[in-house]
């Protein structure tokens, strides 16, 4: 004889079996983007695995983890969840990278002795993707990295906004548990670009140290995603020409 | 302010190709070239637009994969020489598991495969039920090979061609994809002779109805091989944008102006200038967007300024530079820059200076030397001539090779080029050309051209060439008996006779004597670089 199901286990079952339905149709309808995100975080992956020995690459890992449970909220329907997993991706990603050049910050931070301010490490002007951060890291990265800041401060807000309720991004959203095309467009885009920022945040920060030991993996990804970037060419050894400045 | 032009088609993103298309009838042939089943040999000279065109359609395969379901994949073989690989083995290691690794990549960006190790799968714990696709076996092993990882592994061993054959078809039938259209940048720039004719070997294994290989290579600067046969093998499209077409100069001010329409005003208020700027670039858009971006602020002089410094010094200086990558071929590179610069720009300077119709075409006579032809060939490459149609009658009837001569070149000469520009663009007759016959004094001393040994950096495979027998030559039966006869059994030997040696022979004239020194020549050309 089989034991009875609780009644809020088969009403979370039922629920369940909804999400079933909205996966199957997100994964369909988005397979391409739903791809290149994936390829993104397996990009994301490469560096990340190569940081051994370090306390950033814990921090990392989480974060990719919430990348992943971002993917499965948005492909269940779980639209705003999705959005605050991505943002805390975004936020421990970028978190890592601080602390990894600011240990007594990061030691007083584990020990809650600390606070730190997420938003200020997303800040295009001051953050860990400002080119002032950046060139101390890496003089080549630092030409692009502002756009890359940029697109991951934006990024945040709009994931920030969804997390706080705003009635003008949540008017969008779906009633009940139930597949949102438009909805599933728009976090998906974000998060493309979110993972596309942490990427080039992750090789700004090590591709000096890494590159240069490189078997060909990470370059691979950098040839993926940065390809049209001249700096990133040059690096790998793609083809770049000249650009000829005015009165020179 | 008018904003930095995207000179390489690599400036720009993937998915943004498609917005800086002003497509022509020809560009229109050659995507859909390009999208089909057949291989494909582009071929064109540096700048003219290959990239740009397998960008495109790999973008417009990507557009319309629903319904078609071929999945494009664009690579680029241009950090070929970062790989330190000597062994040919290692090298097709190299190259398949970099083929593997984009599919994969592509395949993924489909959605089509779904790689262990994922942020999904991290969640679970990294419990993944996934095994790895053939492909992805294929790749670790060849990268373990070429990376010297587990170097028990025999080369005999590795995966071959007909194993990523199995692979790909593998992917098509469990995926429901069509076939994948392969497209090979700079398949052929950056590699050594040797590296070049290996890719076109494997080009040719890959061959298969789930895969079709579409390779970007230059004039002139390509090695094909003994079994790679570009004309059976796949089909050649020459990529030239020919400046007597009535859209030219409208076109190639559209193309700027996708990039940048803050140089409208300009361009439309020194129209001439910029028009004699498009035709100096002879149909190159590269060589276009660089001499304009460099003319700043458009205007009469700084035009002649730029056409001066471009198309005196740095086109040239970039020909020459050939040499360093080709040292086998210096002789011919700087016999052609001689040539050009010597003989042929001088003339047709003083011609259109005095003629009704202007000119900027040579014809070279079918049965010149071959290291003649070879040393054009170089400079197609350079863009600094463009091969026209083969089989053109000149004076006395006589059958050849029509060229055209890069306009910049020719408006440079002249000590206004922009005025002497539109004098020669407003009446340019491709009917008018100066010839060159078959024993032009201007050949000397290439006509002469001796191999030596002892200049070729690796000499392993022009050795080889220089042993094989004489019967693979690309001559008459007649021809291949007359040379057995007279004991010339290797092509090193044919090489060493003059073409007087092969008149001791009956029946063998002039002419018949030049073409078998000739098929010696061309079957040891590629090999002179290494």
């Amino acid at each position: 004889m089989t034991s009875p199901v609780a009644p809020i286990a088969s009403q979370l079952l039922n629920l369940h079996e909804d999400a079933k339905s909205v996966i199957t149709e997100a994964a369909e309808k988005n397979a391409a983007k739903l791809g290149r995100l994936v390829q993104f975080d397996m990009d994301i992956v490469a560096w990340v695995e190569r940081i051994t020995g370090r306390p950033e690459q814990r921090q990392l890992r989480d974060g990719r983890h919430n990348l992943g449970y971002a993917i499965y909220s948005a492909s269940s329907g779980l639209y705003v969840q999705a959005y605050a997993s991505l943002r805390l991706f975004l936020e421990l990603s970028f978190a890592s990278i601080y602390f990894s050049a600011n240990e007594l910050h990061r030691r007083k931070w584990a020990a809650n002795r600390a606070d730190f301010s997420w938003a200020k490490a997303l800040d295009e002007k001051e953050g860990v993707l400002s080119p002032n951060f950046v060139r101390e890291f890496s003089e080549s990265a630092s030409i692009d990295a502002s756009s890359y800041a940029l697109s991951a401060a934006r990024c945040y807000r709009h994931c920030s906004e969804f997390v706080h309720g705003k009635l003008a991004v949540t008017e969008s959203l779906p009633e009940t548990l139930s597949y949102s095309q438009e909805v599933m467009t728009d976090w998906i885009d974000t998060a493309i670009f979110a993972s596309e920022a942490v990427l080039y945040l992750i090789y700004s920060r090590y591709g000096d140290e890494l590159l240069p030991i490189d078997d060909g993996q990470l370059s691979a990804t950098l040839e993926d995603a940065f390809y049209h970037l001249r700096q990133i060419r040059q690096r790998i050894g793609l083809p770049v020409e000249e650009v000829h400045h005015h009165g020179q | 302010m008018a904003s930095d032009l995207f000179f390489r088609t690599e400036d720009i993103r993937a998915e943004e190709v498609l917005n800086y298309l002003v497509e022509t009838d020809i560009d229109r042939v050659v995507i859909d070239r390009l999208k089909g089943r057949s291989p494909i040999i582009l071929r064109g000279s540096r700048g003219v637009g290959k990239s740009f065109l397998l960008r495109a359609a790999e973008a417009e395969l990507n557009r319309e994969f629903e319904p078609n379901h071929v999945l494009p994949v664009y690579l680029t073989f241009a950090r070929a020489p970062l790989i330190q690989t000597p062994m040919p083995d290692k090298f097709i290691a190299w190259m398949i598991s970099k083929i593997c690794n984009r599919i994969i990549r592509a395949a993924t960006q489909r959605g089509l495969n779904l790689p262990g190790g994922s942020a999904i799968d991290a969640i679970r714990g990294g419990r993944s039920t996934q095994k790895p696709s053939r492909m992805e076996q294929i790749e670790t092993l060849l990268e373990d090979s070429w990376k010297n990882r587990h170097p028990s592994v025999p080369g005999d061993d590795l995966p071959g061609p007909e194993v990523v054959r199995d692979a790909v078809e593998d992917l098509c039938r469990h995926t429901g994809l069509a076939r994948i259209a392969l497209f090979v940048d700079e398949a052929a720039h950056v590699f050594i002779p040797q590296q070049q004719r290996q890719f076109f070997t494997l080009m040719r294994d890959l061959r298969s109805p789930y895969i079709s290989v579409k390779a970007a290579v230059y004039p002139g600067a390509t090695s094909f091989g003994e079994s790679f046969q570009p004309t059976h093998d796949a089909t050649i499209l020459d990529l030239d944008r020919p400046v007597t077409d009535q859209d030219y100069a409208a076109t190639m001010r559209e193309l700027v102006l996708k990039q940048d329409d803050s140089r409208k005003r300009s361009i439309d208020q020194y129209g001439e200038v910029f028009d004699t700027l498009a035709y100096a670039a002879t149909g190159n858009p590269r060589i276009l967007l660089k001499t304009v971006a460099r003319t700043s602020p458009l205007n009469r002089r700084a035009g002649q300024e730029t056409i001066r410094e471009y198309y005196r010094d740095e086109i040239w200086s970039e020909h020459s530079s050939l040499a360093e990558r080709y040292p086998g071929h210096k002789e011919l590179i700087d016999w052609g820059r001689r040539f050009i610069e010597g003989s042929v720009l001088p003339e047709l300077h003083t011609r259109n200076l005095h003629r009704s119709q202007a000119s900027s075409y040579l014809w070279v006579h079918r049965d010149c030397p071959q290291a003649v032809r070879e040393a054009l060939r170089l400079l197609c490459y350079s863009s600094i001539l463009q091969e026209g149609i083969s089989g053109v009658r000149a004076t006395r009837s006589e059958v050849g090779t029509r060229y055209m001569v890069n306009l910049g070149c020719l408006f440079a000469l002249d000590s206004d080029p922009i005025a002497f520009g539109a004098l020669v663009r407003g009446s340019l007759s491709v009917r008018r050309m100066i010839e060159f016959g078959a024993n032009h004094k201007a050949y000397q001393p290439i006509d002469k051209l001796k191999v030596n040994l002892s200049e070729v950096e690796d000499r392993s495979a022009l050795e080889a060439r220089l042993q094989t027998p004489s019967h693979v030559l690309d001559l008459t039966l007649f021809q291949r008996q007359k040379l057995r006869e007279l004991g010339f059994t290797t092509i090193g030997h044919v090489l060493k006779a003059d073409e007087n040696d092969f008149m001791q022979a009956y029946y063998v004239g002039p002419v018949r004597a030049r073409q078998m020194r000739n098929a010696a020549v061309a079957a040891v050309l590629e090999y002179l670089s290494g």
